[in-house]
């Protein structure tokens, strides 16, 4: 091995170096490579960016189109009517759009071209389809139908890389809520009579509270007209959410008394003084009264058979009767006819036992009947009660009812009183009679010995003498008639010793039941003037009549005299049935006007406008902040009310008369206090309503579409407009009440 | 023994230039190259964020609203919820054009506080997206249309955050038509008195005529187009 090494430093080094030139052309080949595919993926991420500007051209042409021909119909939604108008809209929205697209899609084709950017539309015709579907919280998504075999298109400079992306169709979202609108006002226009008929509800419960309350019932246009701006502010808040709380309120404000109306209107006040099913279950407890006192009646009536029966008992035909009996065994005897002989002598001695009973047990039927009666008049008060109790329970929220009761449970001639001490009268003289007739059914309970005398043990002896020997028989028959013929003397002695107090009992009892039955005669009588029922169509003046009546006095009362008063009631109940029909159909349905919290306050706030704009446009450019957040719509509304009428429909407003028909229903003790008018509120041209999708102000437009009137463009919400044609409201008030009222009219 | 002695001095020496050469060579040509990187991660931040502004809606990007200046009395705020960046950049455009007379530029602020919002809106989403790596500048404009001799219809916004020392990373564009609503531009220029002011003398009509002329065009025509320039810059 040498001294010097294997290899000099200086190859050593050359070696190195070559290496080293070796390693730094693999790096630059490395690099080269790296930066030609960073070149080719930065193109290619361009490419996709100018192909997703290409769309967003597109979606941004479908988005402006569609917000263009949206706003176009939903201003004059009104003018498609009937029953395809939802699709005459969107049609028409679809047409509209489609024509705006396709203008917009030549300009973006030219536009792009003129670029000089690598992007492209390719496409033969600009005929685009537009269609509109609903999408969720009701906004628009507008579906793009572009022609066949359009394409977006995108190359490099060089052309190294080239995309071509397929496009025919698209959809894209237009944030606007016009489904939402569109369906939020046809439940608006679709139910225009529920503002009638809280209007109506509204009406009805100023009127009772007036009527019931004691300051008589005022119809006052003012308060017509607010009542109703309060019952369109109502269903505008329970469609949209929202309502034109600023023209409700500088229309109020217009209005004299319209701060006592808001604070006055108490929703609870029952407008409903009778219901037709309440005075039914009033008559039925009447009814089921009235047959209990039937039943007293019949029992009655029983009773004085009984008695009747008792004291017209004939013994000597009795005792005529017992000797053919006898004679009937013998001839059985004779024709050897045992079983017969037997059987006819036990049914002989079983009428001597009854026979001996028999006016003892006439008067205990008499007396039980007596008794039953008792108990079936206390049945009838009983159920007389239980009307009084549900009269009772009905008057806790009507005052009408309230005051019925009062009238039927007060003092002086209240019925409850009359029924009560008849009641108590008729019972105590059942009470006497049955105790009479009891001890008159003691002192006839036939002597024992009667019994023992005949038939005793005879049955026994003689069908053991049938029996042993019929000859024998024939003995112990005539032992038997002998001893039946004392009995009989006995019992004819027995008899005839009463005849005289059976008679007078019988006396007694006829003329008590008689007396207790008996119709009695009318004791009260008052002149009144007759009116023809609510509904009928009377065009006679009214004339005067006598109502007559019966009243129990304390200490008269009878069977008779009660049913006629509760038959009586029962007409008047019947009466009162009907009218409350008629009512009801008269008023019938109403829906609950109640002014809600949020609503009232927003009624307290002041909205100022600018002077040079209209209300309308002012909602337009920044429609006020909608009273539920949820859906979130603003509401804007005219209309002009022209008139209200009332027009009197009772028969005494027919003749002029500033106080209420009244309608005399004696036999209740009540006199009922009916007015009837046909309220009619006219608007001057129609309405208007429109509503704006406050929570998207999307729509890029001139601050005023007006020709006179410019201001900078800004978004505005879309609106939806709708022209109502309807010119009138009406309904029927009636006012029905137990106390008399005034009738003031005024402005 | 000195000349064999001073031959492998020189040996020595020249080993060391060549390995010292070599050395320097490799250090030059290193394969890690951080700057390309860096360059080509603010590209396709800025292309995802251009698309993001094309895709996203406010909603997912922040919030904006604005108030018309309507004196009313109450609550006026308006609220735009669903509409892309790229769409409030192009509103903007249809909202606050700018109108160049002879050179000078007039300023129409017809809608300043959308504009302001708009921008503030832009600068609140770069923030969130773009700015804790880089800095950024956004600049939209809108290609100017020549509505007549000597009278030019221009917008340009330029939303900015960035240190002017750092380097420029990238820049990356996108390009889009404006859908103007027919009549948009005459609805807002008959209003703005301020800008008939400054009008040249007796040009007034002219103006009018040359705008509205432009208002009903013939069949299609090319749109104004918006382009939208996102620059990140290095930190």
């Amino acid at each position: 091995m040498s001294a010097r090494g294997f290899l000099p430093f200086t190859t050593v080094g050359f070696l190195l170096l070559i290496l080293t030139v070796a390693m730094l052309g693999h790096f630059s080949w490395g690099r080269h490579q790296a930066e030609l595919t960073r070149i080719d993926e930065g193109a290619g991420n361009s490419l996709l960016g100018e192909v997703a500007s290409v769309q967003n051209d597109l979606e941004q042409a479908a988005r402006y189109s569609v917000y263009e021909a949206l706003w176009n119909v939903s201003k004059r939604a009104s003018d498609y009517s009937g029953r395809e108008a939802a699709q005459n809209r969107k049609e028409a929205i679809e047409s509209l759009a489609s024509r705006n697209f396709n203008e917009l899609l030549s300009s973006i084709v030219l536009t792009r071209e003129n670029l000089g950017t690598s992007a492209r539309l390719d496409i033969e015709q600009a005929l685009a389809s537009l269609d509109l579907r609903r999408g969720e919280g009701g906004f628009v998504i507008a579906i793009v139908d572009l022609p066949d075999e359009t394409n977006i298109g995108a190359s490099t400079l060089d052309n190294s890389l080239g995309l071509e992306l397929p496009y025919e169709n698209f959809g894209t979202l237009v944030d606007s809520r016009y489904y939402l609108l569109e369906n939020r006002m046809q439940r608006f226009a679709g139910d225009l009579d529920s503002i009638g008929t809280k209007w109506k509800y509204a009406e009805y419960a100023m009127a009772y509270a007036g009527a019931w309350g004691g300051s008589g019932v005022t119809l006052s246009k003012s308060r017509s007209r607010a009542l109703f701006q309060l019952a369109w502010a109502d269903h505008e808040l329970s469609t949209f959410g929202s309502s034109d709380y600023s023209v409700t309120a500088y229309d109020l404000s217009g209005i004299e008394g319209a701060d006592q109306v808001l604070e006055g209107y108490d929703s609870n006040v029952v407008a409903e003084p009778l219901s037709a099913s309440q005075v039914r279950a009033l008559v039925d407890e009447i009814e089921a009264s009235l047959n209990e006192l039937d039943g007293v009646a019949g029992e009655l009536r029983r009773a004085s058979s009984a008695v009747n029966a008792a004291a017209n008992f004939d013994v000597e035909d009795w005792a005529d009767l017992m000797s053919s009996r006898f004679g009937d065994v013998q001839a059985a005897l004779d024709a050897s006819d045992a079983e017969g002989a037997k059987q006819k002598f036990r049914e002989l001695c079983g009428n001597f036992e009854l026979t001996y009973s028999y006016p003892s047990g006439q008067l205990g039927k008499a007396s039980t009947s007596i008794g039953g009666g008792q108990l079936r008049v206390q049945e009838a008060e009983a159920r007389f009660q239980q009307m009084l109790d549900l009269l009772e329970s009905s008057a806790s929220g009507n005052p009408l009812m309230k005051q019925f009761y009062e009238n039927l449970t007060g003092d002086g001639q209240a019925l409850a009183r009359q029924i009560s001490s008849g009641v108590s009268d008729v019972v105590g003289r059942l009470e006497g009679l049955e105790s009479r007739v009891h001890a008159r059914e003691v002192q006839l309970r036939a002597p024992a010995e009667l019994s023992s005398t005949f038939p005793g043990d005879w049955e026994e002896r003689f069908v053991g003498a049938v029996n042993d020997n019929l000859a024998r028989a024939g003995g112990v028959l005539g032992e038997a008639r002998g001893r039946a013929g004392e009995a009989i003397d006995s019992f004819m002695e027995f008899v005839n010793g009463n005849e005289n107090l059976l008679a007078s009992l019988y006396s007694r009892v006829s003329s008590e039941v008689r007396a207790l039955l008996e119709e009695p005669e009318l004791n009260w009588s008052n002149p009144y003037e007759e009116y023809p029922d609510p509904g009928e169509d009377a065009e006679v003046p009214p004339v005067t009549q006598m109502a007559e009546k019966y009243v129990i006095e304390e200490g008269e009362g009878t069977v008779g005299g009660l049913q006629l008063v509760l038959s009586d009631v029962k007409t008047h109940l019947d009466r009162m049935e009907g009218l409350a029909g008629t009512f009801e159909s008269i008023r019938g349905e109403v829906t609950e006007l109640e002014i809600d919290d949020d609503l009232r306050q927003a009624l307290e706030s002041e909205l100022r406008f600018p002077t040079e704009l209209t209300r309308e446009q002012a909602y337009e450019l920044a429609p006020p902040e909608p009273i539920e957040s949820n859906p979130g719509i603003s509401v804007y509304h005219e209309f002009e009310i022209k008139d209200v009428r009332y027009q009197r429909e009772d028969p005494a407003g027919w003749f002029g008369s500033p106080t209420p028909t009244t309608i005399p229903l004696w036999f209740i003790g009540i006199t009922i206090y009916w007015a009837q008018w046909d309220v009619t509120l006219e608007f001057e041209d129609g309405a208007v309503e429109e509503i704006f999708d406050y929570e998207n102000p999307t729509l890029p437009r001139p601050g005023v579409d007006d020709d006179n009137q410019n201001l900078a463009m800004v978004h505005k919400p879309l609106a939806y407009r709708y022209e109502i044609p309807r010119n009138e409201f009406n309904f029927r008030l009636v006012v029905i009440s137990l106390t008399g009222f005034e009738i003031n009219e005024g402005e | 023994m000195r000349e064999a002695g001073v031959g492998q001095v020189a040996d020595v020496l020249f080993f060391a230039f060549m390995v010292v050469f070599g050395s320097s060579l490799l250090v030059l040509a290193s394969p890690v190259e951080l700057d390309e990187s860096t360059r080509g991660y603010a590209a396709s931040l800025a292309r995802s964020t251009l698309l993001s502004f094309q895709q996203a809606s406010v909603d997912e990007l922040g919030e904006l609203s604005y108030n018309p200046g309507l004196q009313v009395s109450w609550e006026s705020e308006l609220g735009l919820r669903h509409k892309t960046p790229v769409q409030l950049i192009l509103e903007d455009a249809l909202l606050n054009p700018q109108v160049e007379i002879d050179g000078r530029r007039v300023a129409l602020e017809l809608n300043r506080e959308f504009d302001e919002s708009v921008r503030d809106f832009l600068r609140g989403a770069l923030d969130r997206l773009v700015r804790g790596r880089f800095g950024y500048r956004l600049e939209a404009r809108m290609t100017p249309l020549e509505l007549s001799s000597g009278v030019t219809l221009r917008f340009d916004m330029v939303v900015a955050d960035f240190d002017e020392n750092s380097r420029q990373l990238c820049s990356e564009s996108v390009s889009m038509a404006l859908p103007a609503p027919e009549g948009w531009l005459g609805a807002q220029l008959e209003e703005e008195n301020a800008l008939l002011s400054q009008l040249p003398e007796g040009s007034f009509q002219w103006f009018v005529n040359a705008l509205l002329s432009w208002l009903e065009p013939p069949d299609s025509v090319p749109r104004p187009v918006v382009t939208v320039t996102l620059e990140l810059w290095s930190k």
